[in-house]
């Protein structure tokens, strides 16, 4: 088959599981449901994987036209490139482990059909955002992902504790991204007047080839606008505290929205705009502080925060703090690189959790676990690995790919290195404590949770064995050139081969010797700071404290800074007030008075009409006559 | 034959005459005669005797069926005179299509049989 | 031509076949008969000519006569299939239900297809007869024979007044072929008070078969007393009928006097929409409702006539696509609930109770208020289009009493899909296969007419 046909086919393939689960799921077995769903997802891999394989140069898939203007000219077109192919490879493959893991995590939820709808659902919106080849069809993705993203996480709305919370989580989540939306949409509408097209190629060619390049401040509305979009969907400072609310979702929704794929959608937008911000150095001098900053403050808060996701997620938005680091220094393929081996650890870890858990009982808070090392073993090994991949332990993945970042940030600014060296700091220390408070130590839950005590079942533990491998292997793809001659940077050339922009970009690299010295004082640092846990997490056996004995600086991180108290206070309050004074003066005192009498007049006259209606035949035969001689009077006074 | 605006004018005023003429009239009678007012007087059907039973009960349909189909197959005789007169010029074509004229009626006639319309005792 | 006789003989064998006291007979006969012909119609279309050749100079099946009569011919498809369960309640008359909606449709072909004033009016009265007896149908039922009784009055007097018209009109241009009396009028030699009053006069019964006030007061008691499965025919056959004999005669016949009928009709429809949408707010009974909203209906279809574009056909067979859909949904859905004194709140939970019917029920009633993108709003929205430019008045005046109409086409909507905290109360209807089939393409009719308009 053509690359054509593939494509469409690896579209179609999730579509069609959302289609019969959405449709038939109700009446289907579980185990049905499930396994179409997760076969779908593993079909659709098979097909990247033989796009992958025979694709070499860029490909236009044209579908349909949508609009045709004289303006404008929207088109449904696909576009396959380097970039393109490997993120559906990364969406499509921790997606298909996802699934699995899900088969066995959601087994005891009534919604099963509707969650495995709404996950393929998500793929196929995710396939159209990186697959699409315009703005316009990354738009479409890019709310599509949002609706999935926004049904999951209010995906237990019903529950009859936390639903409510839920739903105000999913709320959250679905406005703070439409503020980042309509930056996105502004930068689209901003393009389309500058450029008069929205597809990617015709663009690079104004800008690359024609030098067709608008005013710098244009540029840099252009860019800002897009990067407002991203910090949407990537959850940047100020638009982050949608992020770690979303855990109210299932952890699988966690693992694949809101950790590995979904929120790197920024990510995928600021790469695939590559040369316009090239053309606005001030928004990447944003981009790199605003991740900065965001990187800092996430890694601060997830310091003392006590519950298992919520870590996770602050981890998370941190480490998207740190690819905008990257993007703001112009290192795209060294983020793509992070994005990807993000995207195993991250799923691994987040899939650890739901296994934990599971096993748990459904508890999240790590104040009551403990010791869990030897009641499930698997979970345990599998989620130390990704630790110590998140923690940028030597020679797993991510080791690698934050190097690779941190090297382009000493060549930057020797200062903004040593920030972002002390979030990588912040990130060890977190996690460790995180991983010896859950896996060792005693036992602090109830007795009948440790009775329940289980490990998962293997289409749970699969996944997690899947991941953790490639949590191992996943530098491979991008080794630094220190210790071999060939087949390094294979993914940076990958990338480069023939996505729009990043050929010109020339990554410079370090010295041998100055990135022997970075990568030595990484390593020596996570490994002190993993010493340094292990002494007080195990040997002194020190815990977590109750809410009520913090004091300082780790109150300010268990209550996440006050961002969502300030937010509240700024923006929520005051635009609740404006509604309320809208509804009481302009709803009620104008609206529903000046309509509520002209519907009473309306009401009036359609009484005094009905009345015509006599009943009388009689009556009728008058008017009839009437009306004729009405006619003719008409004739007789107007000719 | 051109007409202007006041040519009309005696038909306004016979117009005008005539609805001021019904109007005096309805209107008067209003106030002349003398007015008496009873129970029994404004009742329904008051004819002076007390009425008896009522109004509406079934009446047989039988001798109207008879009659109306009486005139319906009367009028379709009564279509055979202008043929009669015209039975030459008329040719083959006029005596098709008296045929299927008759023709329908005698499906139509047929009809009435099988319904049982023309039974006087049932 | 070929099927205008194929539809009569079905008529006279389902009348026949009757005799035998099966009910399944005489509705596969009028299927058959009916479907057949709407092939032949088809057929028609598409080849250009029948398979009978007659030399008939009264009847002409042309390109808008076919649509028209296909349409018509699908609605009596319709409203047969669904009104099955209805005939067969009582076997002895079954057949004379069904060969009356046939002769009727007769008529209705004849009034679509006629080339002279003469047998426009034969089709008339062929169409009107039947409705008469149909009306009445219900013989102990007090209202039924009521609405009987007062459709052929005023009907009559309608029909005495169509031929005082035509006479005046024959006076003026000595001729009944529509072809000669256009041109009469075209070419001048046809002119004054003989031809004018007679088209007025012409007028005036034609709006009292399309009910257009000041001549609509028959519709409500005529509609609300009659079976439901009658309403449902009038609303949508003899509407189609008789719009479409309007527009032809016309805008086609009547050209040449477009001044004189078009400054007319104008105020007639501003008053037919008025006076149609506000009656219909404060009605409780469901078919009484539908009378009033199919006078406004009414008044809205007249625009099509009204503009003076070459597209009046098709949007005007477009509206009333959307409109007769609508509106056999809606009565086979009534004929389902079978509330005894026909109120709205019979309806109450029905829609939610019965979660198919009350799709179909939110389609035909979205359609009728004209929202995208059903039939209805295509309809509504070429028909307004059309005419904006030349009567931005009348257009307004139509959209605003159309705002209007939503209220209570919403309301009913609102009755029906109610939350009912009894549930038990509501029924589970149970529609027979046909009337299943029968709502089924009602509904993807209204749902791909976007489309059709296209």
């Amino acid at each position: 088959m053509a690359i054509d046909k593939l494509i469409l086919l690896i579209m179609a393939l999730p579509l069609l599981g959302a289609f019969v689960n959405g449709t038939a799921g109700k009446y289907l077995p579980k185990k049905i449901v499930g396994t179409l769903a997760t076969l779908v997802m593993f079909a659709a891999f098979g097909l990247a994987l033989m796009v992958f394989n025979r694709l070499h140069d860029t490909q236009i898939i044209h579908l349909f036209q949508v609009l045709n203007l004289d303006s404008i000219t929207l088109n449904a077109r696909l576009q396959v490139d380097s970039l393109s192919i490997w993120m559906t490879l990364v969406v499509t493959g921790v997606g298909a482990l996802i699934h699995l893991f899900s088969m066995g995590y959601m087994s005891h939820d009534k919604g099963y059909y509707k969650f495995f709808t709404y996950l393929n659902l998500f793929i196929f919106a995710m396939l159209i955002l990186v697959l699409g080849s315009n703005y316009f069809m990354l738009f479409f993705g890019w709310e599509g992902v949002g609706i999935c993203s926004y049904l999951l996480i209010g995906f237990h709305y019903s529950d009859l504790e936390k639903g409510m919370l839920n739903s105000i989580a999913a709320r959250k989540a679905f406005i703070m991204n439409r503020i980042g939306d309509l930056g996105l949409l502004v930068a689209l509408f901003l393009i389309l007047n500058q450029f008069g097209t929205l597809e990617y190629n015709e663009l690079a060619d104004r800008i690359l080839v024609d030098k067709l390049i608008p005013s710098d401040w244009m540029m840099l509305g252009i860019t800002l606008m897009l990067f407002i979009g991203a910090t949407g969907k990537s959850a940047q400072i100020p638009l982050f505290t949608w992020l770690p609310d979303a855990m109210a979702g299932p952890t699988p929704v966690s693992a694949l929205i809101h950790a590995a794929t979904m929120v790197t959608a920024g990510i995928f937008l600021v790469v695939r705009s590559n040369y316009l911000f090239e053309l606005a150095p001030t928004t990447q001098d944003i981009m790199l502080y605003v991740g900065l900053a965001t990187s800092l403050v996430a890694a601060f808060i997830a310091m003392r925060q006590n519950d298992i996701k919520k870590v996770l997620a602050y981890s998370t938005v941190s480490q998207l703090g740190l690819l905008f680091v990257a993007l703001g220094m112009g290192a795209y393929t060294a983020a793509i690189f992070h994005v990807t081996t993000h995207a195993f650890f991250k799923a691994l870890l987040f899939l650890g959790s739901g296994s934990v858990i599971h096993a748990m009982s459904d508890e999240q808070d790590i104040r009551k676990m403990g010791g869990l090392k030897k009641f499930i073993p698997i979970t345990h090994l599998t989620f130390l690995i990704g630790t110590l991949a998140i923690a940028g332990f030597p020679l797993l993945s991510g080791f690698y790919s934050k190097d690779e970042i941190l090297a382009h940030a000493v060549m930057h600014n020797g200062v903004i290195y040593a920030v972002l060296m002390f979030s990588v700091a912040l990130t060890a220390i977190y996690m460790f404590r995180m991983y010896f408070l859950v896996f060792h130590g005693e036992f602090r839950g109830s007795a009948e949770a440790k009775h329940h005590l289980h490990e998962s079942p293997l289409n749970m533990t699969l996944p997690l064995i899947v991941l953790a491998i490639l949590s191992v292997f996943g530098g491979l793809l991008n080794l630094p050139g220190l210790f071999f001659e060939k087949g390094t940077h294979w993914l940076s050339h990958f990338l480069e081969h023939n996505t729009r922009g990043l050929e010109l970009i020339h990554s410079v690299h370090l010295e041998t010797s100055q990135a022997m010295l970075l990568m030595g004082s990484a390593v020596v640092m996570t490994i002190c700071i993993l010493i340094a846990s292990f002494v007080v997490y195990v040997k002194r056996g020190s815990l977590a404290k109750a809410d009520s004995e913090l004091t300082g600086w780790e109150l300010a991180s268990n209550k996440k800074l006050y961002f969502d108290e300030v937010y509240n206070k700024l923006f929520v309050q005051p635009i609740e007030w404006i509604g309320k004074m809208s509804h009481q003066v302009i709803e009620v005192a104008v609206l529903n008075k000046s309509i509520s009498v002209f519907t009473t007049a309306i009401g009036k006259t359609g009484d005094l009409v009905r009345k015509w209606q006599t009943g009388y035949v009689s009556n009728y035969l008058l008017w009839m006559v009437l009306g004729i001689v009405g006619l003719v009077v008409y004739y007789l006074l107007k000719f | 034959m051109n007409s202007t605006g006041i040519d009309y004018l005696p038909i306004v005023l016979q117009i005008g005459v005539i609805g001021g003429f019904v109007a005096f009239v309805l209107f008067i009678t209003h106030y002349l005669g003398p007015r008496l007012k009873s129970k029994k007087k404004d009742s329904n059907w008051e004819c002076g005797i007390e009425s008896e039973g009522n109004a509406r009960f079934p009446v047989s349909v039988r001798y109207f069926m008879t009659a109306i189909l009486f005139v319906l197959f009367d009028v379709e005789v009564i279509f055979f005179y202008p043929y009669a007169v015209n039975f030459k010029a008329l040719q083959l074509e006029g005596l098709l299509a008296v045929i299927l004229f008759v023709a329908f009626f005698l499906i139509g006639f047929f009809y009435v049989l099988k319904k049982g319309a023309l039974e006087w005792e049932k | 031509m070929d099927a205008l006789i194929i539809v009569f003989v079905t008529g006279l064998i389902s009348m026949f076949i009757a005799m035998a006291k099966k009910p399944v007979l005489v509705l596969a006969t009028a299927m058959i008969g009916l479907s057949s012909a709407l092939a032949l119609m088809i057929n028609q279309w598409w080849t250009g000519t029948g398979f009978i050749q007659l030399n008939y100079e009264g009847l002409l099946f042309d390109k808008p006569s076919i649509l028209y009569s296909s349409l018509a011919i699908s609605f009596v498809l319709l409203i047969i299939a669904g009104g099955y369960s209805y005939f067969k309640q009582e076997v002895e008359h079954t057949g004379e239900y069904i060969s009356l909606l046939i002769f009727s449709l007769v008529g209705a072909m004849c009034m679509i297809a006629f080339t002279d004033l003469f047998m426009f009016f034969l089709g008339l009265e062929i169409l009107s007869i039947p409705i008469y007896v149909m009306v009445g149908s219900k013989k102990r039922d007090i209202l039924s024979t009521e609405a009987s009784l007062k459709y052929f009055f005023t009907g009559s007097l309608a029909t005495g007044i169509l031929l005082f018209g035509t006479a005046w009109v024959y006076g003026a241009t000595g001729s009944f072929k529509i072809n000669e009396i256009s041109a009469a009028i075209l070419d001048g030699s046809a002119k004054g008070a003989l031809l004018n009053v007679g088209i007025l006069i012409m007028m005036a019964a034609f709006l009292f078969k399309v009910g257009a006030a000041p001549f609509h007061f028959w519709s409500p008691d005529v509609y609300g007393g009659a079976p439901t499965i009658v309403t449902g025919f009038m609303a949508a056959v003899v509407k189609l009928a008789g719009l479409f004999a309007f527009l032809k005669l016309f805008t086609f016949t009547f050209w040449g006097a477009y001044p004189l009928w078009s400054g007319a009709l104008f105020g007639i429809i501003i008053l037919t929409v008025i006076v149609g949408n506000l009656s219909a707010l404060a009605q409780t009974r469901f078919k009484r409702m539908l009378a009033f909203s199919s006078i406004a209906n009414a008044g809205y279809a007249l625009i099509a006539i009204m503009n003076q574009s070459n597209w009046s056909t098709w949007n005007l067979w477009m509206y009333i696509y959307g409109y007769g859909f609508a509106i056999i949904a809606l009565i086979i859905i009534s004929l389902l609930v079978n509330d005894e004194n026909d109120s709205i709140e019979g309806f109450r939970g029905v829609g939610r109770k019965n979660p198919f019917i009350g799709f179909v029920l939110t389609v035909s009633l979205l359609s009728l208020a004209g929202v995208p993108p059903l039939a209805g709003f295509f309809g509504k929205y070429m028909v307004f289009a059309a005419a904006f430019k030349q009567y931005p008045v009348l257009v307004i005046t139509a959209i605003a009493t159309s705002g209007i109409g939503m209220v209570y086409y919403l309301r009913f909507f609102m009755t029906a899909m109610a939350k009912e905290e009894n549930e038990s109360t509501v029924e589970k209807l149970k529609p027979s296969i046909l009337q299943t089939i029968v709502l089924l393409i009602c509904a993807i009719a209204l749902l791909i007419g976007g489309y059709i308009a296209y």
